[in-house]
């Protein structure tokens, strides 16, 4: 794309691809999910206080109705307590005669028109006498019976009835001498007269009324403690079911009033609890039995396990047939007297509403979660939109479409900013590429842009247009084998070949003119890639080297007749060492023969033959310059040969090629193997290096012979080379020599080429040479080579 | 023969070659100043020193490419051409993209080089002429109050938003100040267009 660029991001490629998350996607992820969530929390927590409200709603709602029963129970069972016990302290008093029929029968009465609970009040004494005052099954009548003293053990006993209204007036009398009721042997007068103490009795179904009831009973004493008669009343508790079918008629649920061994005494539904089985004497139905399953459920358990001593309410959860019911059961503390009072409703009479409300709450919530996130995603949209609009923009940009001057614009001020930075560069590159594109039109050689796959120029430069003879627009529409023979086409595809794999193309071809005329091309060409690594395109340098081909035809020919020679390869580096070092004085003696000419123009009148002399040194000097491109170029090209190969080996091998050459001289030569990476050079030329390094040493030991004469050979492994010295004992090198000059020796039989090619060929291997004086005496030469373990970082 | 008061300077480290082209161009009616290495150059030569540079490539001590660095980094305006004993396309390649105007094999033929002097005279020229344009706009914009240099800041790098009320929204003031602004800089810089503005300072920015 440009220089400017080509070696600028390359690291971005070089890391993994990381995955980037979309701004959108976080966005619309934090907008939208907030506000999500934190109404999902919303409802969470509602519905988590709501379910704990619920819970204890329904509780208070059964302990309300729970004080409520239980105060009716005991303002049920209070007036007969308060009945009786009045009537005793009234007899124990003498206030009213017990021996007095008349006047007990007239308080019966009254106690029983107080409390309309009483089914009868009654007073026995042991002499069998029975008085006895109750309700008659007419509404409004009240029935008396006496029984007179009879002995006991007797089967039937005379007994007198009278009938009377709510006003007492007497409506009708009746007798029988077959009456059969004792009351000593009923349970209440056998329970008073053991323990001289008020008693309860279970409860039980009337005989006459067939209804639940329980009896009260009392002592009366005289002043010994004695026990002079037993009062009772008969409390007909059906009242109560009446009463909690009352409170609870509305909702599904039920109270019931239980004594202690689980025997219903009070249901909503009355006929429930008469057991029906035994018709002669019916039982009280235990819960664990009767038939309204719900509160079988919830207290048939608690019966069957026993009652806790726990004096609180247990409450209870549990479902039947699919519906949530809630149950408590509490005690009815009465002197005497265990009663349990259970309780049992529906959960939804509580909380249906409420659960109903939540049920809608829950929707309501959900709906402006929706919504909201909805809103959400809308506003990420919106938010992100300038992002994306600055995105495309400035892929317009770098894509050209845009121009800086429009500017990279955004209401953003973080984007702005960028986008001004990205401008900036933009331009900065815009101008390296104008810069060298002045390069490459000023150039005095050809150039030219080729795309690397296809060949295709795409730029060329004027001078390269008049080598080919073509237009530059003509030039920008042909390929290179457009231009090449027709059996050179296979330098097209070694261009494309070379470059691609990232190597340097040098090669000179023969080419086709626009009017048809082969020219000799030299073409040097180097791949370009773009940052993200693909190839972009090809710079050559395009030279016309039709006159030097020549000269190189003759220079190959003299390589050939070398080839011949056994040490053609020295030979040649020879030749190269020389062409290198007869460079500048060439190039001096060019130089002067020019400004001579002038010189001589100066004078006027110049002699021609003079003239002449000088334009014939000018030819030969620019035919040896020739020579000398020509001779460079076989050392550019034995660069093509360079290779990796194993330092230490060539190193071994070349010590014991010199090793009798060393012998000879009684010097000692040495080399310790150790790891080296492999380097990369042309490891005949390295050869050579060595040979002549080892035998300038071997040749300074022997003219200048010491006690004992020793060459070390030791490597090195720097960055991104390898060292290798070359170390003697011998007299080392003198001051006034100036080391690696072509032509400059210490030696009587030298030319002084030995290190001059030695530096050549080093150098072409892409490493330095230098002498190094040592410590003690001797000398120490070192040169390094190429590691081909690293990455090439630079291309020479 | 070219009279031209710009000097070709040269610096290569074999005086073989250096005191013949030296003497070469001379004849030819150039005034020429040689240096045997690159530190002595820089040392005697301002870097906008009107002529051009003829730069050996390799040299001992500071090469020619590392000189040529040093000028860079002194935004010298003396045109490069460079010469070498073993040139090869890694070394011009390097040495134009750093801005040389050519690459130049030895040995050379003198008329190409004489071509090459003459194209960098021109350049050199063009170079220096650049330079002190930038110098006096930067001398100019110098003279602006920081609220005034903000003013130009905003037309330079929004060319298409440069009404005063566009520029008076950006920077948060009254359209009537910068009015008032904009008067004064186009005061101070000598225009008396904002497009005449844009022109004079678009490019610099």
């Amino acid at each position: 794309m440009n220089y400017a660029g080509q070696h600028e991001p390359r690291q971005d490629q070089a890391e993994p691809a990381r995955r980037r998350r979309s701004l959108r996607a976080t966005l619309a992820l934090c907008l939208g999910g907030l506000q999500f969530l934190a109404i999902l929390s919303v409802i969470l927590s509602t519905f988590v206080s709501s379910e704990n409200a619920l819970l204890r709603q329904s509780r208070n709602s059964l302990n309300e109705v729970s004080v409520n029963v239980i105060g009716q129970v005991k303002s049920f069972l209070n007036p007969a307590r308060q009945a009786l016990d009045a009537t005793r302290r009234l007899a124990e008093n003498d206030v009213l005669d017990i021996n007095n029929p008349t006047a007990l029968e007239s308080h019966f009465f009254q106690q029983l028109q107080v409390a309309p609970q009483l089914a009868g009040i009654y007073l026995a004494d042991q002499s069998g006498r029975f008085i006895y005052v109750m309700r008659a099954e007419e509404p409004g009548r009240y029935r008396t019976k006496f029984v007179p003293p009879f002995p006991p053990g007797t089967a039937e006993h005379p007994a007198a009835f009278q009938w009377r209204n709510d006003q007492f007036t007497l409506l009708e009398t009746a007798s029988t001498q077959t009456d059969t009721y004792e009351a000593r042997t009923r349970p209440w007068f056998r329970m008073v007269s053991e323990t001289k103490a008020p008693i309860w009795t279970e409860p039980y179904i009337f005989f006459t009324t067939r209804q639940p009831g329980i009896t009260y009973s009392v002592p009366i004493l005289d002043e010994d403690g004695a026990i002079r008669a037993i009062l009772g009343v008969d409390i007909q508790i059906d009242a109560l079911s009446g009463f909690l079918l009352d409170i609870w008629s509305e909702r599904r649920g039920a109270a019931l009033v239980l004594n202690e061994d689980g025997a219903v005494l009070a249901h909503p539904t009355l006929v429930l609890i008469r057991q029906e089985a035994h018709m002669e004497a019916p039982e009280l139905t235990r819960v664990d039995q009767i038939a309204d399953p719900i509160a079988q459920k919830a207290f048939g358990d608690v019966v069957r396990t026993g009652l806790s001593d726990a004096q609180g309410p247990v409450h209870t959860d549990f479902q039947l047939n699919g519906q949530d019911y809630v149950a408590m059961l509490i005690e009815v503390s009465e002197p005497g007297l265990r009663w349990l009072i259970g309780l049992y409703a529906a959960e939804d009479n509580f909380i249906g509403e409420i659960k109903k409300n939540r049920v809608q709450g829950i929707w309501i919530a959900l709906a402006i979660a929706i919504l909201t996130g909805a809103i959400g995603l809308a506003m990420a949209d919106r938010i992100y939109a300038p992002v994306r609009t600055f995105a495309s923009q400035s892929q317009q940009l770098s894509s050209g479409e845009i121009t800086p001057e429009e500017g990279l614009h955004s209401p953003y001020r973080e984007l702005e900013d960028t986008g001004a930075a990205l401008t900036q560069e933009v331009r900065q590159r815009q101008r390296f590429e104008t810069a060298y594109g002045r390069t490459f039109d000023l150039a005095s050689r050809g150039m030219a842009q080729i795309a690397p796959e296809t060949g295709r120029f795409q730029r060329a430069n004027e001078q390269l247009c008049d080598i080919m003879g073509y237009q530059p627009d003509e030039l920008e529409t042909m390929t290179l084998a457009d231009i090449l023979p027709e059996d050179g086409q296979q330098i097209a595809v070694k261009f494309r070949e070379t470059l691609l794999q990232d190597s340097e193309f040098i090669a000179e071809n023969q080419f086709i003119r626009k009017d048809g005329s082969p020219i000799w091309l030299r073409v040097n060409a180097i791949l370009i890639r773009d940052e993200s690594g693909t190839p972009d395109h090809a710079v050559a340098i395009i030279d016309d080297v039709s006159d030097r081909k020549q000269a190189e035809d003759e220079a190959s020919r003299l390589n050939r007749d070398l080839s011949h020679v056994a040490r053609v390869n020295l030979m040649g580096e020879m030749a190269s060492g020389l062409a290198h070092e007869l460079n500048q004085p060439l190039s001096a003696i060019a130089y002067n023969v020019d400004a001579a000419k002038i010189t001589l123009d100066e004078i006027g009148n110049p002699d021609p033959e003079l003239t002449e002399i000088l334009s014939d040194i000018d030819r030969q000097s620019r035919r040896a310059g020739d020579i000398i491109r020509a001779l460079r170029e076989i050392v550019r090209k034995d660069r093509g040969r360079q290779t990796p190969f194993e330092l230490g080996g060539l190193i071994q091998q070349t010590v014991s090629l010199m090793e009798s050459e060393a012998k000879l001289h009684e010097i000692g030569l040495q080399y310790v193997e150790t790891d080296l990476p492999p380097v990369i050079g042309n490891r005949t030329q390295i050869a050579q290096v060595l040979v002549n390094l080892l035998r300038n040493a071997i040749d300074a030991l022997a003219r200048d012979p010491v006690t004992k004469g020793q060459i070390n050979i030791i490597t090195r492994i720097t960055d991104a080379m390898v060292e290798v010295h070359v170390r003697d004992n011998g007299p080392g090198v003198s001051d006034d020599v100036t080391l690696f000059n072509t032509f400059d020796t210490q030696k009587t039989d030298g030319m002084g080429l030995g290190l001059s090619i030695c530096r050549t060929i080093v150098k072409a291997n892409g490493g330095t040479i230098w002498y190094e004086p040592t410590e003690t005496s001797g000398a120490c030469f070192c040169f390094t080579l190429r590691r081909s373990d690293l990455s090439e970082g630079d291309q020479e | 023969m070219i009279f031209d008061p710009l000097v070709v300077y040269i610096v290569d480290d074999d005086e073989g070659v250096r005191v013949a082209l030296s003497r070469s161009l001379s004849k030819r009616g150039m005034q020429v100043e040689h240096f045997a290495d690159a530190q002595t150059f820089l040392n005697q030569v301002h870097e906008d020193a009107k002529g051009c540079l003829i730069l050996d490539y390799g040299m001992p001590g500071m090469d020619g490419l590392e000189l040529q660095e040093h000028l860079n980094r002194r935004e010298s305006t003396i045109p490069i051409i460079f010469i070498s004993g073993h040139g090869g396309i890694p070394e011009s390649v390097r040495a134009t993209k750093a801005g040389a105007i050519d690459f130049l094999e030895k040995p050379f033929d003198l008329t190409v080089l004489i071509e090459r002097i003459q194209a960098a005279f021109d350049l050199g020229a063009q170079m220096r002429a650049e330079k002190t344009r930038r110098q006096m706009l930067a001398d100019k914009r110098g003279l602006l109050t920081e609220r005034e240099e903000q003013v130009l800041q905003h037309i330079l790098t929004h060319p298409s938003r440069t009404s005063s009320k566009e520029i008076a929204t950006a920077l948060g003031i009254s359209p009537r100040t910068v009015e008032i602004h904009r008067g004064r800089i186009q005061q101070k810089v000598g225009v008396k267009t904002t497009i005449e503005l844009y022109e004079l300072f678009g490019q610099m920015h």
